[in-house]
Order: structure tokens, then C-alpha cells, then sequence
């Protein structure tokens, strides 16, 4: 019952199953287990959680407030998923500087990777990412440019990535 | 001396900073406590009873001392078992456990009732996260965008605000310089108030004609003199000063 993804050696500690190898083994056949069904056992860069299935989460999101990225974050995931790839320096002039604390967070939690890039750094989104929205990157792209327009929110044609391949209309 | 005595007592109990690790060393002295075999049950005792003598006397006790207090009760809790009683209690009768020894406790009960007693379990506080949505994503995208774009037409709309003089620079110089030596001339004066050769006192004309002057200053075509700060330039031509 944590709320927190637990890691192996916390899980061999609770369970008392010392073999790190066989305690990631029973992990993997619960997940297969799992996989039809409306809640997943996830491995992240965390640990290991319960997660409700991603097509599930939109009708049971209302359950619970708490979001497991907080708000500053969000926007900054956002904003990095929207623009990939995208200078730090490019994300910072927009969302300003407390963002700098935020993308640490990101990538310490495995969700967006930073390269030196001259004086900046390269922001990309990585499989942790994919692997949270259970998406490709570029399909959760597509959806977000698609979910915008749905809102009335076409964004500006400057705005849409050049890499981004998708029929507005 | 009895009175200097009684005095002593009272301010050896004015507590401290963090002089709750001196009163349970006081307390294990004073009962000649086991330092390696505490008996809990007179450790508690002590430290509760220096608390209400403080209380007596009206005096402030930190809080970090009932959290000790606290703690050691919860220990001796811990440590006396939860007994059946042969008999039950007669009304009005109070047993003082920290009155009897440890084989007057046993004697009273008949068993160890740990096994049949619900532990007291702290309710954890849990608080649901969940993973965040696309449609989540999507309303954080909004945001962040519909504010670059307020700060984008900000800014936009701040340059506009700013007329750039597009003329050439040379030229204002030049002009400028000319200016000078005409109101030197004509005033048959060596200097000249930078306040004369400004148009018309407002922000946009004395910086149009500042620039030029700062530029004819480091051709070394005129010299500016000025007193002191925000008080009057005075310009002169460099031939002149030669």
C-alpha cells in the first residue's frame, strides 16, 4: 500500500524474498497477469506500482486529485512533449526560471532527457515517457495538437512542429 | 539556609535549553537507576513528576519535554502487558502499578492477553496519486501557450511604444555640432548650457539630442562639463579650449 512506486530491494524487504532475480521473475508473470485487465503493474525508474489502464484513466482521473507530476512539472512536460526537441534555454524564456527545477525533477525521473547542446541543452522526451502514456511520443504529440484544436485552441501554424506530420483538418 | 536550600530546588527546575537529557540523568541518579538496565516504569515516573512540579510552580515547559514525556509513557505502556484480571475491581479502587513490583503485576493476572487484542495500528496517511492524463497534458499545454502568447503580445506591444530613429546618426552629429557653433557664435559666448540646445524639454527630445552630444564629445570636437550629477551640462567647443 504505498503510494510511491517501491523499488526491488524495498519490495525484497517487505516480501522477505531475498533473490533480487526471482523477486523480478514473479514481478513480470503478475504484470503479464495484469495485462488485460483495468489496472496495470508498472516498472518505471521509480520502482514498481499499480496503475490504472491508460483507457481507463480519463473515466476514474476525477477519483483523486493528486497527480503523480505536480502542476509546474505538467506544464513543463508539456511544453517539452509539444516542441520536441527543444533547448532548455527555449523552454526557460517561456515558462521562466523556476522551470530550471522543474526539468531536473523530469529527467531525474526519467521522463525527458537532456544533451549538452552549446550553452544549453537539448530537451527530448524519452521511453520512460512513452512508457507513462503507454504512447509513442509522436502519437501523444498528435493527440495533444488534436485534443487543442477540439478545445477551439488551434495553435498558431508557427506553433506546430516542423517535424510533426499530421492533417489539421 | 533551609530557605536557600528550597530556592536551589526551585531554580534547578527552570528548564533549560535541551535540559531534558539532564533530567532523566537526574532521575536515573536519584533512583539509582541501571544506566544499562532502565527500569521505564520510575524513569517515566521521575521525568512526569519533574513536569508537574513545573506545572506547580507556573512555569513554561517546552513543548519538546511533553513530547518526551509522551514517548517515555508510550514505552512504559509498551513495556507493562495488558493483563486479565482475576477479579474485577471493586468500585473505587485504583491499582497504582507504579506502586507495586514487577511480581505483584504478574500476580494480578492470569495470562498475557497480546494475542487477543486488536494492536493500536497508526492509519497510515495515503494519499492517492494517479498518473496524469493526456486530456491533463492538453489543459497544461493551454496554459503554458495562451501565457507565451500574452507575453509575446507584450512585448510586441512595448516595441511599438518605442519610435526608433531610423535616420542616420552622422547626420544628427553634424547637425547637432553645427547648431552649437551657431548659438556660440550668435551669443558670442564660449559655452553654452546643454538646456539651450534641447528643443523642447521632454524624455524623447533630450535623449535625440544627448546622443549626438555624447558622440561630438568623443570625436573630441566639444567638451561637457558637469558639476554635479542631474545638474547642468555645459558644452564647449575644443578649439575654443585650445
Amino acid at each position: 500500500m504505498s503510494s510511491e512506486p517501491m523499488s526491488l530491494d524495498e519490495l525484497s524487504k517487505v516480501t522477505g524474498v531475498n533473490s533480487l532475480g526471482y523477486l523480478r521473475g514473479m514481478l513480470l508473470e503478475l504484470k503479464d497477469d495484469y495485462a488485460e485487465r483495468g489496472i496495470r503493474l508498472l516498472e518505471s525508474a521509480q520502482g514498481w506500482s499499480f496503475q490504472v489502464h491508460r483507457d481507463h484513466l480519463d473515466k476514474v482521473a476525477n477519483l483523486t486529485p493528486h497527480a503523480d507530476i505536480p502542476e509546474g512539472q505538467k506544464r513543463t512536460l508539456a511544453l517539452i512533449a509539444y516542441k520536441e526537441p527543444v533547448t532548455q534555454s527555449e523552454v526557460i524564456k517561456i515558462q521562466g526560471n523556476k522551470t530550471y527545477a522543474y526539468i531536473r525533477s523530469l529527467i531525474t525521473r526519467g521522463l525527458v532527457r537532456g544533451e549538452k547542446h552549446g550553452r544549453t541543452k537539448m530537451l527530448s522526451l524519452t521511453q520512460e515517457f512513452e512508457r507513462y502514456f503507454g504512447e509513442e511520443k509522436e502519437r501523444v504529440r498528435e493527440q495533444l495538437i488534436e485534443k487543442l484544436i477540439k478545445k477551439g485552441d488551434a495553435p498558431p501554424q508557427e506553433d506546430v512542429p516542423e517535424n510533426l506530420n499530421m492533417n489539421q483538418e | 539556609m533551609e530557605n536557600n536550600g528550597h530556592e536551589k530546588e526551585i531554580l534547578d527546575l527552570i528548564p533549560g535549553e535541551n535540559s531534558w537529557e539532564q533530567i532523566l540523568y537526574q532521575v536515573v541518579a536519584m533512583n539509582n537507576l541501571d544506566p544499562w538496565n532502565l527500569d521505564l516504569n520510575v524513569l517515566s515516573k521521575g521525568f512526569a513528576d519533574h513536569i508537574m512540579s513545573l506545572e506547580e510552580l507556573d512555569f513554561r515547559i517546552p513543548a519538546k519535554w511533553i513530547i518526551i514525556a509522551a514517548v517515555l509513557l508510550r514505552m512504559k505502556s509498551d513495556y507493562i502487558k495488558i493483563m486479565k484480571m482475576d477479579r474485577e475491581p471493586e468500585e473505587g479502587e485504583f491499582i497504582d502499578f507504579d506502586e507495586l513490583e514487577e511480581t505483584e503485576i504478574e500476580d494480578l493476572g492470569t495470562g498475557i492477553l497480546e494475542e487477543d487484542i486488536d494492536p493500536i495500528e497508526v492509519t497510515a496517511r495515503r494519499k492517492p496519486i494517479r498518473a496524469i492524463t493526456i486530456t491533463e497534458l492538453v489543459s497544461s499545454l493551454k496554459r503554458v501557450l495562451s501565457s507565451e502568447r500574452r507575453r509575446v503580445l507584450k512585448v510586441r506591444k512595448a516595441r511599438g511604444k518605442i519610435k526608433i530613429k531610423t535616420d542616420d546618426i552622422a547626420v544628427r552629429i553634424e547637425n547637432l555640432y553645427n547648431r552649437i557653433s551657431s548659438m556660440l557664435t550668435k551669443m558670442n559666448e564660449k559655452k553654452l548650457p546643454f538646456s539651450s540646445v534641447v528643443d523642447r524639454w521632454e524624455k524623447e527630445k533630450v535623449i535625440d539630442t544627448f546622443v549626438p552630444l555624447i558622440h561630438l564629445d568623443n570625436d573630441r570636437k566639444i567638451e561637457c562639463r558637469q558639476k554635479d550629477m542631474f545638474d547642468e551640462i555645459f558644452i564647449k567647443k575644443r578649439e575654443d579650449i585650445s
